[in-house]
């Protein structure tokens, strides 16, 4: 490893030892409800839900709750996967996900595996992926949380009754850990440009501007860019972007099918999936 | 049905903004 990589694995391991302490101090304060302004904020919110925050749980209680909390998140998450056609904030009209790929999908979220077995990009719409898949990126996190904290109260009490309450958990561990780290990551994406909106999408626009004035992507010769963007190009009909309305990527496609030694696309398959 | 759904949505969390603080602002009523 050269040198700045082993500065930059110490600079990231310091930090992450720094923040720990003070992090830690702020988990336990806020899921402890110490702070004076959580207390405040939470009030309504209890009184809305009808929780008692005070009352602590059993652990069968507890359990119980984790586990229909969950359920219902499946329930939710396929649903409006099945549903999306019909749902708003879905410009690109995708329809329902696939029966088995719903519940694998939302089996796969609740349970915090995240295991993304579609092209998120080609199958879920806004909606599904704020309201579904982020909110259970969210809850997912929490119950982790809830679980850890309901574990270490079992522990440091020898021998109690209770082990907290769940909804309680659970609303602290999504209010005042998950929504302001995630917040302040947020802010980091979006200062680094990252793209993230409600319109229709553009593919190829960026690409036809770019190629408007140039013959090629990076200065004036071929490069690996123009190599790496022609092949997941190539297969844009297949995903449904017609070409038609694009010229100046249809020149410069013809460009790099003239280079000496072009081969198409398909010719690095095995030979057994060549179309 | 876009717009509506964003504007059903804006004023649901206006709303939950202004009793939060609310709350935040005058606790002994809640």
């Amino acid at each position: 490893m050269s040198a700045a990589a082993w500065v930059q694995l110490a600079a990231f391991l310091a930090l992450l030892l720094a923040l720990a302490w003070p992090l830690a101090r702020w988990i336990d304060a806020a899921m402890d409800g110490r702070l004076a302004f959580v207390q405040r904020l939470e009030a309504p919110l209890w009184r809305l839900a009808g929780v008692q925050p005070g009352a602590e749980q059993g652990w069968r209680a507890y359990t119980l709750g984790l586990l229909l909390f969950n359920a219902l998140g499946v329930l939710a998450l396929y649903a409006l996967q099945r549903a999306q056609g019909v749902l708003p904030l879905n410009p690109q009209a995708f329809g329902a996900v696939a029966h088995d790929s719903a519940f694998n999908t939302a089996v796969s979220f609740v349970t915090n595996t995240n295991w993304q077995g579609y092209g998120g990009e080609s199958t879920m719409s806004y909606l599904t992926q704020m309201l579904g898949l982020a909110v259970q990126n969210f809850l997912s996190a929490a119950t982790g949380i809830a679980v850890v904290l309901a574990l270490v109260r079992g522990f440091a009490r020898h021998s109690a009754a209770s082990i907290g309450n769940v909804w309680v958990d659970l609303v602290r561990a999504t209010l005042w850990v998950l929504l302001p780290l995630s917040f302040v990551f947020a802010l980091a994406l979006a200062g680094q440009g990252v793209v993230q909106n409600l319109a229709p999408y553009t593919a190829l626009k960026t690409l036809e501007g770019a190629l408007a004035n140039a013959d090629w992507l990076v200065g004036r010769a071929p490069t690996i860019a123009d190599i790496d963007v022609y092949g997941a190009v190539a297969y844009a009909p297949q995903a449904g972007f017609g070409l038609d309305g694009y010229p100046a990527i249809a020149a410069w496609m013809k460009r790099i099918e003239a280079l000496p030694g072009f081969g198409p696309v398909t010719s690095l398959l095995p030979q057994a999936s060549r179309p | 049905m876009d717009a509506v759904f964003l504007a059903a949505a804006g004023l649901l969390a206006a709303a939950l903004f202004v009793y939060l603080v609310a709350a935040l602002l005058r606790p002994e009523d809640f």
